[in-house]
């Protein structure tokens, strides 16, 4: 059993090759699936998904009665001559589908055995990678994290890419991540969603343990054309600190702030901890619920296979 | 168990514990950890603190180990002790030896007395008996007895600690022999229930006699353990004690010059190396005379017969011009374990004749032998002069009156030695015809009329039968009845002869000389002679004074004074003797002129007491009782101290590791 971290992991221990976040291996069994949005969007150009937008797909949509302006070609001359009335017909026009990952890269992301924030940037890259193989649009965002400098850098992006030979730029971005500071969530949130694109589908990779509340960034991306999926990221040592050698007087420090908590861990504060974290991840499970964001809570220590392929296909992210 | 400093270490834990505390709480020393957010812990912590506000201290294993450190220390500054022998339910008798012997101070290390190392083991055994607290059921019943040359019941079986405790707090030291018997007898008489109306009802089962003493006791070789009886020694004392002590002294005015005194002395050493010792003569207080040399007394020696015999020597010192009455002193000059037996003293009366009257004297074998002794007067009476003396009172002014087979229907005051007839008196009484042919079967060689008497030889043609009552005393016993009685009646002393010298072959045998020599001197002498004999502790001083004496008072050598009130008769009865030297007894002549005084002399002379080395054992009959070592502390006592703090640095230890591993882990 691994025990309690003492801090972030060691650099040295961190992927240096792309390959490194994502093996051929992985890379063939993720070639069959696909990003699923619950919804249909319109996009810049047509791609591989079906649209609101009525266009000019072949797949009918319905009918409209005509009005002065309309394209004579759509206009459906059976139902003409049947009932002598112009109906135009509507077709879905396939668009392609806007895919964006956000990141959580703060210091509360760089702990955990496995790291939060490897796992993260690995699940990032497998669904960059979906999208791009699928020529989605791809934006890999990053909020917290510390520039060349080592100063706090803010949002970071990676935006409109598409088809697979933009994989390896994606990951390089991934590896070029610095994870530190202050999370910076609801700004991220909001400069994202200010910043919209067409419509599409929204990854939020992070551990929720915002101490200034996660709502408003939620609010600022729910309900704008997002179909929003929330992630959260915890490792086992944070689900069960018991087991993994949490006990006796500590001092606990917060990585992101500095903070620090005296616990003298015993059995009743390990149980208060756990009812909070419960009480913690229920209320932003009832908060996305509300705002039909999609919640899932993923173990660091769980398989990358099995979440992938099965896990979030059950989800409905992927198909 | 039993604490010896209880408040102390109580003290101690009522500060430390608390600051300790206190100091987990300033002073935690916690590791450092960094975690993602403290938020969700904070909201833990307060959520717990609300019901537990010291949750802080729960399942702190360095804290517990601290805790029970301080309590480890704690309880030994407390210094609890446990008894280490077994306690007992039920009834016991401490038996407490408060002879001579336990007066020798080597009882501990600090050179206390044996005695007083017996009495504080006994009372914490009392303690150890009524050991449980609380809880611990009903107490032991325990009777306490002192004894010496008599025994004593401090207490008689009670079940109060303190009860038992102040009764052997009062058993003061003596100078007497140590003589068990009397308190087996006496802790038998208390365990042992008659109950004339149950005979067949079961008894009491017998008491645990549990026995303080040196294990110099003059009768073990009496002594037998009864039936279901059970006994443990506690040994007092040293074996590598020496002891030098005076074994004998006398003092004698030569026949040839009443003036003069010489006195002898013997010295004996129970050591097993000799002893050499200066042994002074005193008088009146002051210093008379010091050997010459030091006296060397050889060591004692192993006999296959006589067992152990300690070496002797006697000491003569020339003879000094002392007309009048004198107190003589033999001392040992020096230390040695004890003290009481390096003194004797002795009241010589002052140099005089003796008067006496030889009624019937028809037998010239009497009257020659008087007349040969150095006499102040003898006057030859008929029994008619005598009678006629007797009506006028002046019988009294003769020390002696020989009676020979005289009638006398009633025998005045005064002191008297008879043959043949029996003298009308109470306590004697003639029966029968006589009888023939006695010969004697037992004689009491220790009484000073028996001095240098052998009556072997002695054949009694015609015996007349007596009987004797209260205050007679059979010195000489045949066959057919007592040959020679004295008896003692307060005004009237008599030593009676049961036959007449002319029917047996007495007056052709030296004792004949001897016998009527001794009974003139110890009668003539007696009451103001009595003092001139030495007295052992014990006994009783019994004296007559002048009639008329009034406000009459006695001191001991230890400066204590009591008043004492006179007997019908005159006499005065003061007893028993505790302690040896010089006792006074002073009163108010009935002319009212100045404090007469008289001394008594008492000494220890006995040499069970002389032999100091305390006896690994105790032989009654055939059990051999193996004696328990007592020290200052008290035998049965353990300290537990050395295995707290034993398990103090065990712990210490134990900490310390556990401190280090979570030094290292923060």
């Amino acid at each position: 059993m691994s025990p309690f971290p003492d801090g972030p992991p060691p650099k040295s221990a961190r992927p240096t090759r792309v390959d490194e976040l994502i093996d051929g291996r992985l890379m063939a069994r993720l070639d069959h699936l696909d990003v699923v949005s619950r919804r249909i969007f319109s996009g810049r150009v047509q791609g591989e998904r079906r649209s609101k937008r009525r266009g000019q797909s072949v797949e009918f949509a319905d009918f409209r009665p005509y009005v002065a302006g309309d394209d004579l070609r759509f206009v459906d001359w059976n139902i003409y001559g049947r009932l002598d009335r112009l109906f135009l017909k509507i077709f879905l026009e396939e668009e392609d589908l806007s895919l964006i990952v956000a990141i959580d890269a703060s210091a509360s992301m760089d702990w955990g055995d496995p790291s939060k924030f490897e796992f993260t940037r690995r699940l990032a890259m497998a669904l960059g990678y979906i999208g791009l193989v699928n020529q989605n649009r791809v934006t890999l965002a990053a909020f917290g994290g510390l520039d060349a400098d080592g100063r706090p850098a803010g949002l970071q992006r990676l935006s409109n890419l598409r088809g697979r030979r933009r994989t390896h730029e994606a990951g390089r971005w991934l590896l070029d991540l610095e994870p530190g500071g202050p999370g910076g969530f609801t700004e991220a949130m909001k400069t994202i969603a200010l910043s919209r694109q067409g419509r599409g589908v929204m990854v939020v990779l992070s551990d929720f343990l915002l101490k200034d509340g996660y709502e408003t960034g939620l609010r600022y991306v729910a309900g704008r054309g997002y179909d929003v999926f929330a992630m959260q990221v915890l490792s086992p040592q944070e689900i069960d600190p018991l087991k993994h050698g949490m006990r006796g007087d500590l001092r606990l420090v917060d990585l992101e702030d500095g903070d620090e908590a005296e616990v003298t861990v015993n059995g009743a504060v390990l149980q208060g901890y756990r009812d909070r974290l419960d009480a913690w991840s229920g209320g932003l499970r009832d908060f996305c619920i509300r705002r039909s964001i999609m919640h899932s809570v993923v173990d660091t220590a769980t398989d990358m296979d099995t979440l992938l392929l099965d896990y979030l296909r059950r989800r409905g992210l992927l198909r | 168990m039993s604490w010896l400093t209880p408040i102390f270490g109580g003290v101690v834990l009522g500060v430390a514990v608390p600051a300790l505390i206190a100091l987990y709480f300033l002073r935690l020393r916690r590791s450092s950890r960094p975690i993602p957010s403290t938020m969700l812990w904070k909201r833990a912590v307060e959520d717990v603190r609300a019901n537990a506000p010291f949750q802080r201290l729960r399942l702190n294993l360095l804290l517990l180990l601290q805790l029970i450190l301080l309590a480890l220390l704690g309880v030994a500054l407390m210094q609890p002790r446990i008894d280490a022998g077994a306690s007992r339910g039920g009834r016991t008798v401490i038996l407490l030896d408060r002879s001579a012997s336990m007066g020798v101070a080597d009882g501990d290390d600090d050179d206390r007395s044996r005695l007083e190392v017996a009495r504080d083991a006994a009372i914490e055994r009392i303690q150890a008996l009524h050991a449980g607290g609380l809880f611990g059921g009903g107490g032991a019943e325990i009777m306490v007895v002192a004894f010496a040359d008599d025994a004593a019941i401090m207490t008689p079986f009670t079940d109060s600690e303190a009860t038992a405790i102040a009764a052997v707090r009062s058993i003061e030291p003596t100078d007497g022999r140590s003589v068990i018997g009397p308190a087996l007898e006496l802790a038998r008489a208390y365990t042992t229930i008659v109950d004339p109306d149950a005979q067949t009802a079961p008894g009491e089962a017998p008491a645990a006699l549990e026995l303080w003493s040196d294990g110099r006791i003059a009768d073990l070789d009496g002594q037998v353990l009864r039936a279901g009886e059970s006994l443990e020694f506690h040994r007092v004392g040293r074996s590598d004690s020496r002891n030098v002590g005076i074994a004998a002294v006398a003092a004698e005015r030569p026949y040839d010059d009443p003036g003069r005194i010489q006195v002898f002395a013997a010295i004996e050493n129970d050591d097993d190396e000799p002893a050499v010792v200066d042994v002074q003569l005193g008088v009146d207080g002051g210093i008379r005379a010091v050997t010459p040399e030091p006296v060397e007394v050889p060591p004692a020696r192993n006999d296959p017969q006589a067992g152990r015999v300690p070496g002797r020597r006697q000491v003569a010192f020339p003879a000094f011009e002392q007309v009048r009455d004198a107190v003589i002193e033999v001392s040992i000059v020096g230390d040695d374990a004890l003290g009481c037996d390096d003194v004797a003293a002795l009241v010589v009366p002052p140099a005089r004749r003796l008067r006496v009257a030889l009624v019937g004297s028809e037998g010239f074998v009497l009257r020659s032998l008087l007349e040969g002794m150095p006499l102040d007067e003898l006057d030859l009476l008929t029994a008619e002069d005598f009678r006629t003396l007797a009506a006028s009172g002046a019988a009294a002014d003769y020390d002696v009156i020989v009676l020979h087979d005289v009638e006398v229907d009633d025998l005045p005051p005064g002191r008297y030695l008879s043959f043949g007839t029996v003298p009308t008196v109470e306590g004697l009484r003639s029966f029968g015809e006589p009888a023939e042919g006695s010969l004697v079967r037992r004689t009491r060689d220790d009484h000073p009329v028996l001095r240098f008497v052998n009556l072997d030889q002695l054949y009694v043609a015609r015996l007349r039968k007596i009987t004797t009552g209260a205050g007679t005393a059979v010195l000489v016993d045949s066959g057919d009845g007592p040959m020679v009685v004295e008896l003692d009646r307060g005004s009237i002393s008599l030593v009676h002869v049961a036959f007449d010298p002319l029917d047996s072959n007495w007056p052709y045998l030296r004792s004949f000389v001897n016998f009527i020599s001794n009974a003139i001197e110890h009668l003539g002498t007696r009451g103001d002679a009595l003092t001139s004999q030495g007295l052992a502790p014990g006994e009783a001083i019994v004296t007559r004074l002048d009639p008329g004496a009034t406000d009459i008072r006695i001191r001991t050598p230890d400066e204590v004074e009591e008043s004492l009130q006179p007997e019908p008769d005159g006499s005065i009865v003061w007893g028993p003797i505790r302690r040896t030297g010089l006792h006074e007894i002073s009163w108010i002549p009935a002319d009212r002129g100045p404090r007469a005084r008289r001394f008594v002399a008492v000494n220890q002379l006995a040499s069970d007491e002389r032999r100091v080395a305390v006896a690994d054992d105790v032989r009654f009959g055939v059990s051999t009782i193996r004696g328990q070592a007592t020290d200052a502390g008290g035998p049965r006592w353990r300290d537990l101290w050395p295995w707290l703090l034993a398990a103090f640095a065990g712990l210490s230890l134990l900490e310390w590791r556990w401190w280090q591993r979570q030094a290292g882990a923060g």
